[in-house]
């Protein structure tokens, strides 16, 4: 077995060279070690006002908010499939994207102006859309009498289409807005300043504590629901932190960047096979393997149609799917002839 | 002086009847068997000790104080329980799953201390396994699996343990070994045993008391000359069988009787 804390070191090390190739590349060239001695305030003289400003207020906030939602959008995927038992499951099954979705379009409907913790009107309301509709399923789903994770899952498709539909509804009643608020949900991580990093960094902070101090519980709850109640968990507190800290961690990614596909659903993939199964080591490797998709998900975006920007979610949805298909191929199945 | 008890255990599925008024009591430093025909709700009765189902009225306590009242960690401390099934579809190895046997007592992120490392290897080596550790439990086979999760509940080190066919699919050397292990393990720590089986020559050997479920009750409780009468056997699993002394031990052992079986055939 491969030692993890070798393997996170080096992930680490990864996303600190992909970080560093974000802040290089662009349309105005500045060399690396430019860039570095900027950052850490040393010899700022040899770059002019406007590349301090470039590297200062424009690439290296969006580099750590290109970070912070890859590694909350992994920190979501590993709690929702925990949660599931289902590699398939991402961060939106349980409505999160439909609430952002109706959070956004009301936003844009109604002209929301206020912001909150630095973000806009419309980014707040997407994230607090995102948290009432992960809500209302969980109430839901925990009302009946049989209260699983196969509940919870129902109830989250029954509300997201029907949160889907009222959306849908504002938008084509409204339909001189709907460039906008589309624009806003296929995922951008344009025009985010020092501002967003703020809000985003909380948010992912909390989730990865509440979801790291639930790592045993979660290697526990794959083994099924008597087992892990009769070795001491209790399951409804279980899921409820479980739910909110994905939720939370999903909220801020959606807050700072939109809708983005596919980083959420791979990350604990490609994680699990660099880690294994313990949540202890999962947990940490999903939010870097995420951080690492999505800088380089970015960078492709920026410069793949220069001098326009793709929007970073459907490039990773299109880069996502091809490798997520090679995982699967080339997955060693086992055990699946044996079930 | 931990016990476990039972008052008039009621259970339902819907409208079904499942066990109607059990009230029995099981006593530490001793093996309680439970036996019953397929359906007979042995399982039912072990998921309501275990508070994995909530009876329909009655009530099961430990040392007196009603289960429900315990929070689950705290239940888990004292109550060990063997699944028959579990999802067996992880990448975990053998040690990841037998070490979270010890999350009653570690908690949720505690990590582990010598005393639930020495815990841990204890149960490996009680069930065979301390060659098998690093192995993903998706190559185990059948037998191994079923070792490996009783080796997590004894590493869960509670005062009462209670096994849901602890037997089914091991190798013959491996389910007396098991048996022999649970009785030992009875005395010396004075725990509560309650299992289920369903050979009732194990049964006979093994168990201090038998305990016999049909007709959605409790139809005998006691010894194994007490229980396992032709009368009995014949009213929980509709099975003609005699009864002899067995020729080692002295237990009762059961001959079930089928008329085309040649007698005698063997010994020309």
């Amino acid at each position: 077995m491969k030692n993890p804390i070798v393997m996170i070191v080096l992930a680490v090390a990864c996303l600190i060279a992909l970080a560093m190739i974000n802040l290089v590349s662009g349309a105005v060239a500045i060399s690396a070690t430019e860039i570095l001695l900027c950052i850490f305030g040393i010899e700022p003289g040899s770059l002019s006002e406007t590349e301090q400003t470039i590297v200062l207020q424009l690439r290296l906030p969006r580099v750590i908010t290109a970070c912070l939602v890859g590694g909350s959008l992994g920190l979501a995927g590993v709690g929702f499939q925990s949660l599931f038992r289902n590699p398939l499951a991402d961060p939106y099954v349980i409505g999160a994207s439909s609430g952002a979705g109706l959070g956004v379009t009301l936003a844009v409907v109604l002209g929301l102006q206020a912001t909150a913790l630095g973000l806009s009107g419309v980014a707040a309301s997407a994230a607090v859309g995102s948290l009432l509709a992960v809500a209302v399923v969980f109430a839901m789903g925990s009302m009946g009498r049989r209260n699983s994770a196969f509940t919870l899952l129902l109830a989250g498709v029954a509300v997201s289409s029907m949160i889907n539909a009222v959306a849908s509804l504002l938008m084509y009643l409204n339909d001189n807005s709907m460039v906008v608020i589309m624009a806003w949900l296929m995922g951008s991580l344009a025009a985010n300043g020092w501002t967003v990093v703020l809000a985003t960094t909380i948010g992912s902070s909390i989730s990865y504590g509440i979801l790291w101090a639930m790592s045993r519980p979660m290697d526990l709850f794959l083994l099924g629901d008597a087992t892990s109640q009769s070795l001491g968990l209790d399951l409804f507190r279980f899921r409820l932190l479980l739910v909110v800290a994905s939720t939370i961690a999903t909220a801020s990614a959606v807050a700072a960047a939109g809708i983005i596909g596919f980083v959420g659903l791979i990350a604990p993939h490609i994680a699990r096979r660099l880690i294994g199964p313990r949540h202890v080591w999962l947990v940490p490797m999903s939010a870097c393997v995420g951080a690492a998709i999505m800088l380089v998900a970015d960078v492709v975006a920026r410069t793949i149609v220069a001098p326009a920007e793709m929007p970073v979610g459907i490039l990773t949805a299109l880069l996502g799917c091809p490798f997520f298909l090679f995982l699967l191929l080339t997955r060693n199945d086992t055990h699946e002839a044996t079930r | 002086m931990n016990e476990l008890s039972t008052n008039s255990l009621t259970f339902r599925y819907s409208h079904r009847l499942i066990l109607d008024r059990i009230t029995m009591e099981m006593k530490a430093g001793e093996v309680l068997v439970l036996l019953g025909a397929n359906g007979a709700g042995k399982t039912t009765l072990l998921h309501a000790l275990s508070r994995q189902l909530l009876p329909t009225s009655g009530c099961v306590a430990l040392s007196n104080k009603d289960i429900s009242l315990f929070t689950r960690r705290a239940l888990a401390q004292n109550i060990a329980f063997m699944p028959q099934y579990e999802n067996r579809q992880s990448e975990f190895t053998v040690y990841d799953v037998v070490s979270l046997g010890r999350t009653p007592h570690c908690g949720w992120w505690m990590p582990f201390s010598t005393k639930d490392l020495i815990a841990i290897d204890a149960s490996l080596e009680a069930t065979g396994l301390s060659g098998e550790r690093d192995r993903q439990v998706t190559q185990l086979s059948g037998g191994e699996w079923r070792r490996m999760i009783l080796a997590r509940a004894l590493a869960q080190d509670a005062p009462i343990l209670l096994l849901d066919e602890p037997t089914a699919g091991l190798d013959l050397k491996y389910q007396f070994d098991v048996l022999d292990r649970i009785r030992r393990m009875a005395k010396e720590r004075k725990l509560v045993v309650v299992v289920t089986l369903h050979d009732l020559n194990h049964a006979a050997m093994f168990g201090d008391r038998l305990a016999l479920l049909a007709e959605q009750s409790l139809i005998a409780i006691g010894s194994a000359h007490e229980v396992l009468t032709p009368n009995l056997i014949q009213r929980a699993f509709h099975l003609d069988v005699t009864v002899i002394d067995h020729p080692v031990y002295g237990t009762p052992f059961v001959v079930p009787m089928y008329p085309t079986v040649p007698k005698g055939e063997g010994t020309q």
